[in-house]
């Protein structure tokens, strides 16, 4: 028995409710992907950024309620706040790469296209927000002795499930990529450089905007007070030189 | 191209619609599906909630038994409302997870699902009844009671998991991967809140603890203790 399965054609899916659209998307249709760039309006613009503001502020509420529930709300402006610099801050440079590397794409369906994505991360994170709730609420508190032991099992999961939310976002992407790509290499190169390009900026814009779950030492606040010193691949650095000059 | 899927005919008309229902949950959910996909039939997935709240509560009063006193009446409610609250919390990521694996289910299916599941898990439990119960009555060990409590969950929840099978069967989704994934959070996600609403088995003068743990670390304590007899 096969209950309903299948994908639109494009006739079908133009007009196609958003809820809908969004569901598709998720699942991979392709053509439905594609139109979401090629049928760019300013009203789906703000529909995806709406849902990269909602779905992203959900998770991150979950994400700083362990330290204090005033974390709790610094991240969730923050969290949409890393997914909308990303997205805006490397939108030329993006635009640039899919040129050069041979995607058929301008400069706006490039951002739609990553705007996309990242909706489609920011559902999904949504999504295990409930869950997230639930593991913040039994992990022992700031108070308990093993609060040092706590902060690293909230931070691994947090990295683990945004790492899961951002893989399959960048898997649909991927989808999304071959429809305007000559070949499926072309479309893998667009990938992994606009991957990179968002890894660079992204992982400097969360050193920037730190803390997100918020360390037990430290006191809660909205920005740290060296925020603009030093860097993420700087303190990676000096975690490894301290690591191996340890051995 | 939309197929159509018959229902069971010989099955309408003659028999109640309960062990109507039961009988497709256990033999063909298919038929629940595809009437929940076509927006039929929505009762039937109040009526397995119900079912299924009263068969977990009913092995709920088996483990409560073994310690007796407010356990009679906290072990059900909270094995019931606890299984409940975490499909509650678990429910977002199902829905996702089916579409991210490419199902085009309706979220009326993907509620009916985890209803069936829920459903299936607390008739096996129910099944279990007399095992669980005779144990409760011979031994006095609190640690092999845990044990054998832990051992009947993992089996009822994995025959209740092949409803996600059917599931996924029915809407063609080509790799079972993430519902797989799912079904591991789902149970670890019950048994984190068993451990949140502890105590369920044994005594305490409290209905709760406030006292947060994991649930690994709960019964790394547990073990690690003094041998606790009734």
């Amino acid at each position: 028995m096969k209950l309903c399965n299948t994908k639109l054609s494009k006739r079908e899916s133009d007009g196609m409710p958003f809820r809908r659209w969004m569901k598709k998307a998720l699942q991979g249709d392709a053509e439905v992907l594609a139109n979401g760039v090629r049928e760019l309006t300013w009203y789906s613009i703000l529909r995806l950024l709406i849902v990269i503001v909602i779905g992203s502020a959900l998770y991150g509420a979950t994400v700083g309620m362990w330290r204090s529930p005033l974390q709790g709300v610094y991240s969730a402006i923050k969290i949409p706040l890393l997914l909308l610099l990303t997205c805006a801050g490397n939108g030329l440079l993006n635009a640039l790469f899919a040129s050069v590397l041979g995607a058929n794409l301008t400069f706006r369906q490039t951002l739609a296209a990553i705007g996309i994505s990242f909706s489609i991360a920011a559902v999904i994170l949504a999504s295990l927000s409930p869950l997230s709730l639930f593991l913040m609420l039994n992990v022992p508190p700031i108070a308990d002795g093993n609060a040092v032991v706590s902060h690293s099992v909230v931070l691994l999961f947090h990295v683990g499930v945004i790492a899961f939310a951002g893989i399959l976002a960048n898997v649909r992407l991927q989808v999304l990529l071959q429809q305007f790509c000559p070949d499926r290499r072309t479309g893998l190169r667009v990938l992994l450089a606009w991957l990179a390009g968002n890894l660079l900026l992204g992982s400097q814009l969360a050193w920037v905007l730190r803390p997100f779950i918020g360390s037990p030492r430290l006191r809660v606040e909205f920005l740290r007070p060296d925020a603009f010193h030093g860097s993420f691949f700087e303190e990676i650095f000096k975690a490894l030189m301290h690591v191996f000059h340890q051995h | 191209m939309n197929t159509e899927i018959p229902l069971p005919t010989n099955a309408e008309s003659s028999e109640p619609r309960l062990s109507r229902i039961l009988e497709d949950l256990l033999k063909r959910p298919n038929a629940l599906f595809a009437a929940w996909q076509e927006g039929k039939s929505q009762g039937s997935i109040i009526l397995l909630v119900v079912l299924g709240f009263l068969g977990l509560a009913a092995y709920g009063l088996i483990v409560g038994s073994f310690s007796g006193g407010v356990q009679w009446a906290a072990a059900p409610v909270k094995i019931a409302v606890g299984t409940l609250l975490s499909a509650v919390i678990c429910f977002p990521s199902l829905y996702i997870f089916v579409c991210l694996s490419g199902g085009n289910a309706k979220l009326a299916l993907v509620w009916g699902a985890l209803a069936a599941m829920l459903c299936t898990t607390a008739l096996l439990l129910v099944g279990f009844l007399p095992v669980a119960w005779i144990f409760s009555q011979s031994t006095t060990s609190l640690g092999f009671m845990g044990f054998l409590h832990f051992v009947i969950w993992i089996i009822s929840l994995l025959i209740g998991f092949r409803i996600l099978n059917y599931l996924g069967a029915a809407l063609a989704i080509p790799s079972k991967g993430k519902l797989y994934a799912w079904a591991f959070i789902f149970l670890l996600v019950t048994l984190q809140m068993s451990t949140a609403l502890r105590p369920i088995l044994g005594e305490s003068d409290k209905v709760l603890t406030h006292e947060k743990k994991f649930f690994l670390v709960h019964w790394s304590d547990v073990l690690a203790a003094p041998v606790k007899v009734k």
